[in-house]
């Protein structure tokens, strides 16, 4: 066993611009390693598991900071802080789920320094992987968490493929009830996509959790107005009340009119690949009168379909009563 | 100044420095020509070593050479590392080899040593070192390792036994034969490393000059280190200096002596250079000490009032793949069950095991949590079968203050007899009680369940043995320029020794704290020395600082008698110097006295006059001194997450007479960090072929500063007689009853499903798998 502690050599780009980046980043292709806040490269470096030819640290770049208020929203380049989400008085006005969720990711020193494009980038947080093991995601041919002894915890109850391991970000279902937009460019062009498009299972790309190619960067996300201000619902259940991944976390919007839902989004972290949405829950709670019987149904019903491995069990009645709070205690 | 030192609540002195960020480790030792280097380590839980191929790691460019074991000094590769504290139960093959020969026994066994001119080249070459294994059958779970025709952890021995012992005294068949009541637990209780925020280094280099061999080693036993190594190296003592500077966290994993302490010396003696080497965080998963599981099989015989009958039982604990701290800390939880309480017979077998994991020795606590977690849960049962309340059983039972000095009938890990020395039990006990307002909690949980709320309480007490023999050394010199030179083996890993001696002597000698320089930690300071572990530092160099400072005083007096032309009782110390108490003469500081003790070349002494203001005392305690406390928890389950929030943690707790309240505070809190950690969070896994699965903290959890509660703490201060300053340790009493009282805290949050606390740590899915036992818990939430 090689004991693993210090960085290998690479090249450091630092490009100042976004066109200068995305130039570097066709030109490096696959061999390109795109470095923002660094909570998660700077990791896979040190742990010698990934070993890029090219770093490009993009943290430099203005054009991709900023929350700023447009016509049909706002947008959030991609290289804000996700403090300073967490802070910002329109977001925490108008879209609260998502202020909520970035002030409950990790610790105050990673939100200081970890963005949002960073955040909804991470890569899978299943140890097996991490610890570079041949598995799946990592090209390989066979999955170490799920086996019989397999430590499986913190993985899928839904939508596995080979690979069982699970998004880590609470700012993706924040996303997903917002209905947001991503805005993905590189040097040929610029797409904009839904998170139902931005976020991959395994049966669609099992080494990548995006879509995002080696020579596109995600650039800024749009949240369109028609959210705002609607009652809001985030939490989430770590081992600890600080730094830990979700064990399950919980986003939800819902637009109330004298007491009955007109029309809602809820979705759950960690149960599977993707942030899940819970459409099957979205429609029985539709057009009900907002009470606790409600809630509790739609509870019962958020795992159905689940299909858990050895140990992650107890992430069926943790998501059942999360979706149930979500309903009930959703506050404007 | 100086009067009241002991027992004011000073701000401790090491931190200005500790805390800007000054403190320098053992990886701030950057020499000239330095060489860095890396240890190969078994991927594999048990298996043979068949071939080593160096040939392209050699190769590479700035690798200076690769040590495997037949390349160390003879007593290196010839035997195993030696037993420190040898008993005669223990069985088996007992100890590693510096470096495998033909076998490894867990994941992270170091089978080569990597030297080079970087630390990523040492990584590179270590990568391209080809070992051919044959894999064994490896021992993970300690229960298989004792059934019949098991598998053996190591081929050199016949069977998995490391050592049987029985504790007992009294009649314990007796007690339970005409018993009233007798109820039994089975628990399975875990415990994690030391998880000091500084991983484990050693740095070392040769001077040809004077073939002096200096190391630097974030060790707590600098003197042990260096007498063992002297034997490894076949040197003379006297030309090793093994320095332990600023040590980040120590916790008890850091007091045994480790290959590595002797192969990063012996590769810089071959090679001629300096070499450092720095354990990496995922490497002290694998290769530094942890404490680990036990298996309690208990039964308690009560009367039918609650009075304790008996206690019996059997014990199984798994050592690792190796012993190197002996039976210790399995004999320690043995001894620690009878606890406060008047218990009047008592069995325990005790069966310790080997099995294919890094060895075990003492973590903070060093094995009495799982003893107080084990007496604790008996009592908090036999209470709720009985329908006593829990305090009240407890104080049924607790032994009374006129009973001190009380014999429990057993013998301490010191070979004396287990002799309570002073304390108030019952007092303490009542005092955490009061302060948490035990008696109307059943009112605040009947509120709490009618809004929804679960919340629970739960006590744990403990007696512990602390301030341990056999000695530990200070030296007291004044020096010339009047500075007082505080010198001992005693190494901190951030207890705050210097400014507990500082306080001691700055009393006994009427000086200033800011002229008290304090050395610790460094074999060249003194000639003996033992080391920080087992709550033992201020109950022996405490008393050693304070009696060798009191004998410098004399000398101050006697000399200053002399000078001034007066008698001693004529005389004053104030603020570092001598004075007549009329006033009319001049006084004379003590740095001119300590001039004038070196008297002048070629003249002799005046008759009675003796050489230099110092002395070295070395203070050996008669037998351990026993502290004790109460825990008392309240807190809150959130039944639909598993979550558990501190509601109020109260801790009331003796250890003495207090040299610095102020530290002692900081011990308690720091203590109960650890316990909270064992109780909910911290969990060394490992999978069926002893591969370890959390190696990093982002699945070894432990908590953060948000999971743990800021503490009530009260202190009683009952004197021991065993020293001199009526101090008793006070660095393990924060951790060892805290996950008895958080586990019982646990079960009364949720005692209406039923649940029962059997074992830790219990992490929101623990919880909520507890829950969904309960038929009433389903149907609110499944």
């Amino acid at each position: 066993m090689i004991i693993r502690d210090m960085m290998p050599g690479f090249e450091l780009y630092q490009p100042a611009n976004l066109k200068d980046a995305l130039a570097l980043l066709s030109r490096f292709g696959k061999d390109g390693w795109k470095l923002a806040g660094g909570n998660d490269s700077l990791t896979w470096f040190k742990e010698r598991i990934k070993r890029p030819k090219a770093v490009i640290d993009i943290s430099d770049i203005a054009e991709l900071k900023g929350i700023r208020e447009t016509a049909d929203g706002i947008e959030i380049g991609a290289l804000t802080t996700l403090t300073e989400i967490a802070t910002n008085p329109i977001i925490r006005a108008k879209y609260r789920v998502l202020a909520d969720a970035a002030q409950r990711v990790a610790s105050p020193q990673i939100r200081n320094t970890g963005t949002l494009g960073g955040n909804v980038s991470q890569d899978a947080r299943c140890w097996y992987y991490r610890y570079g093991l041949p598995c799946y995601r990592a090209g390989g041919n066979t999955c170490f968490a799920d086996t019989p002894e397999g430590m499986n915890r913190e993985h899928a109850l839904f939508e596995s493929d080979r690979c069982i391991a699970v998004t880590p970000s609470d700012i993706a279902p924040a996303l997903v009830v917002l209905d947001a937009k991503m805005v993905v460019q590189s040097a040929s062009g610029e797409r904009v996509i839904g998170t139902d498009e931005f976020f991959v299972g395994p049966k669609i790309d099992i080494t990548h959790l995006t879509s995002v190619k080696p020579e596109e960067i995600l650039t800024k996300i749009r949240i369109p107005k028609n959210w705002a201000g609607a009652h809001f619902y985030f939490e989430k259940v770590a081992d600890r009340q600080t730094w830990d991944f979700a064990l399950v976390n919980v986003a939800a919007a819902l637009i109330v009119k004298d007491g009955v839902i007109q029309e809602s989004r809820i979705a759950c972290g960690a149960v599977s690949a993707v942030p899940r949405r819970l459409n099957a829950v979205e429609d029985i709670i539709k057009g009900q009168k907002l009470d606790e019987n409600i809630a509790k149904l739609a509870g019962q019903s958020a795992s159905r379909g689940a299909r858990p491995v050895n140990y992650n069990r107890f992430k069926i009645p943790l998501m059942n009563n999360l979706v149930m709070r979500a309903i009930r205690d959703a506050k404007a | 100044m100086g009067a009241g030192m002991i027992g004011a609540r000073v701000q401790r002195l090491e931190d200005p420095t500790l805390l800007t960020g000054r403190g320098q480790y053992t990886d701030d030792v950057h020499l000239p020509g330095m060489l860095h280097g890396c240890f190969l380590r078994s991927p594999h839980g048990h298996a043979k070593i068949l071939r080593v191929d160096t040939t392209a790691a050699a190769a590479l460019a700035g690798v200076e050479r690769i040590f495997l074991a037949a390349d160390l000094p003879p007593a290196m590769r010839a035997r195993r590392m030696p037993m420190l504290l040898p008993n005669p139960t223990l069985l088996g093959h007992l100890t590693q080899f510096c470096l495998a020969t033909d076998e490894v026994c867990y994941v992270g066994e170091p089978v080569a040593f990597v030297v080079a001119a970087t630390r990523p080249l040492a990584e590179d070459a270590a990568a391209l070192i080809e070992v051919e294994y044959e894999v064994l059958a490896a021992i993970s779970d300690v229960r298989d390792a004792v059934a019949p025709g098991a598998t053996l952890a190591c081929s050199a021995d016949t069977d998995n036994i490391a050592s049987v012992f029985v504790q007992k005294y009294g009649d314990i068949d007796a007690a339970f034969a005409s018993a009233p009541h007798v109820f039994y637990e089975t628990l399975w209780q875990h415990r994690g490393g030391g998880m000091a925020m500084e991983c484990r280094g050693v740095a070392a280099t040769h001077d040809p000059v004077s073939d002096r061999l200096t190391v630097w080693s974030s060790t707590q036993t600098p003197h042990l280190g260096r007498r063992t190594l002297a034997d490894f190296l076949a040197r003379d003592p006297e030309t090793i200096r093994v320095i332990a500077p600023d040590v980040g966290g120590g916790f008890g994993p850091k007091a045994i002596y480790y290959p590595e302490e002797a192969v990063i010396p012996a590769a810089a003696l071959a090679l001629g250079r300096p070499v450092k080497w720095i354990e990496d965080r995922r490497e002290h998963f694998l290769a530094a000490s942890q404490e680990r599981d036990q298996l309690w099989t208990m039964d308690i015989a009560l009367d039918a009032d609650g009075r304790l009958r008996g206690v019996r039982g059997t014990m199984l604990h798994d050592t690792g793949a190796y012993i190197p701290w002996g039976i210790i800390m399995p004999f320690i939880a043995s001894v620690t069950v009878p606890g406060p309480y008047v218990l009047p017979a008592f069995h325990l077998e005790t069966t310790v095991a080997y099995t294919n994991k890094v060895a075990t020795s003492p973590v903070r606590g060093a094995g009495r949590p799982p003893a107080v977690f084990a007496m604790e849960r008996l009592l908090d049962r036999a209470a709720a079968e009985l329908g006593i309340d829990q305090a009240e059983i407890r104080r049924r039972n607790l032994i009374a203050a006129d009973q001190m000095p009380y014999k429990v009938g057993l013998t301490f890990r010191d070979g004396k007899p287990v002799v309570y020395d002073s304390g108030d039990y019952p007092r303490c006990h009542e005092m955490a009680l009061t302060a948490a307002d035990w008696s109307g909690f059943p009112a605040r949980q009947a509120a709490a369940r009618a809004e929804g709320r679960y919340i629970g309480i739960g006590i744990g007490n403990y007696v512990e043995g602390t301030g341990l023999g056999p000695f530990e050394g200070v030296t007291v010199r004044v020096q010339a320029n009047g500075k007082i030179s505080v010198l001992t083996g005693a190494a901190p890993q951030g207890q705050g020794h210097k400014t507990m001696f500082a306080q001691i002597v700055a009393e006994r000698l009427s000086v200033n704290l800011d002229d008290i320089i304090v050395t610790v930690g460094d074999t060249a300071a003194i000639a003996n020395g033992v080391g920080t572990f087992a709550s033992r530092i201020t109950a022996n160099a405490g008393p050693s600082a304070s009696i060798a400072a009191i004998a410098v005083r004399s000398q101050i007096l006697k000399l200053g008698a002399m000078v001034l032309e007066t008698t001693e009782d004529q005389l004053e110390l104030v603020d570092g110097q001598v004075r007549a108490i009329s006033g009319n003469r001049r006084g004379i500081s003590y740095g001119d006295l300590a001039r004038f003790a070196q008297g002048m070349p070629g003249f002799s002494f005046e008759p009675g006059q003796t050489p230099g203001l110092e002395q070295t005392h070395y203070f050996t305690p008669p037998q351990a001194a026993y502290c004790n406390g109460t825990h008392v928890v309240t807190l809150e389950v959130d039944i639909g997450t598993g979550g558990v929030t501190f509601l109020d943690y109260v801790v009331a707790h003796d250890s003495g007479t207090l040299i610095n309240p102020l530290m002692v505070d900081g011990q308690i809190q720091g203590g109960v960090a650890h316990g909270v950690g064992n109780a909910l969070l911290e969990w060394m896994g490992y999978d069926a072929n002893a591969q370890p699965i959390t190696t990093s903290f982002a699945d070894y959890l432990l908590p953060m500063a948000t999971d743990v509660p800021p503490v009530r703490g009260l202190h009683i201060e009952s004197p021991s007689p065993l020293n001199p300053l009526g101090v008793k340790g006070a660095g393990e009493g924060g951790t060892i009853p805290a996950m008895a009282a958080i586990g019982a805290a646990i079960e009364s949050a949720l005692s209406p499903f039923g649940v029962h606390v059997t074992d830790y740590p219990l992490t929101p899915p623990r919880i909520i798998a507890m829950l969904r036992n309960s038929p009433g818990w389903r149907a609110l939430h499944d």
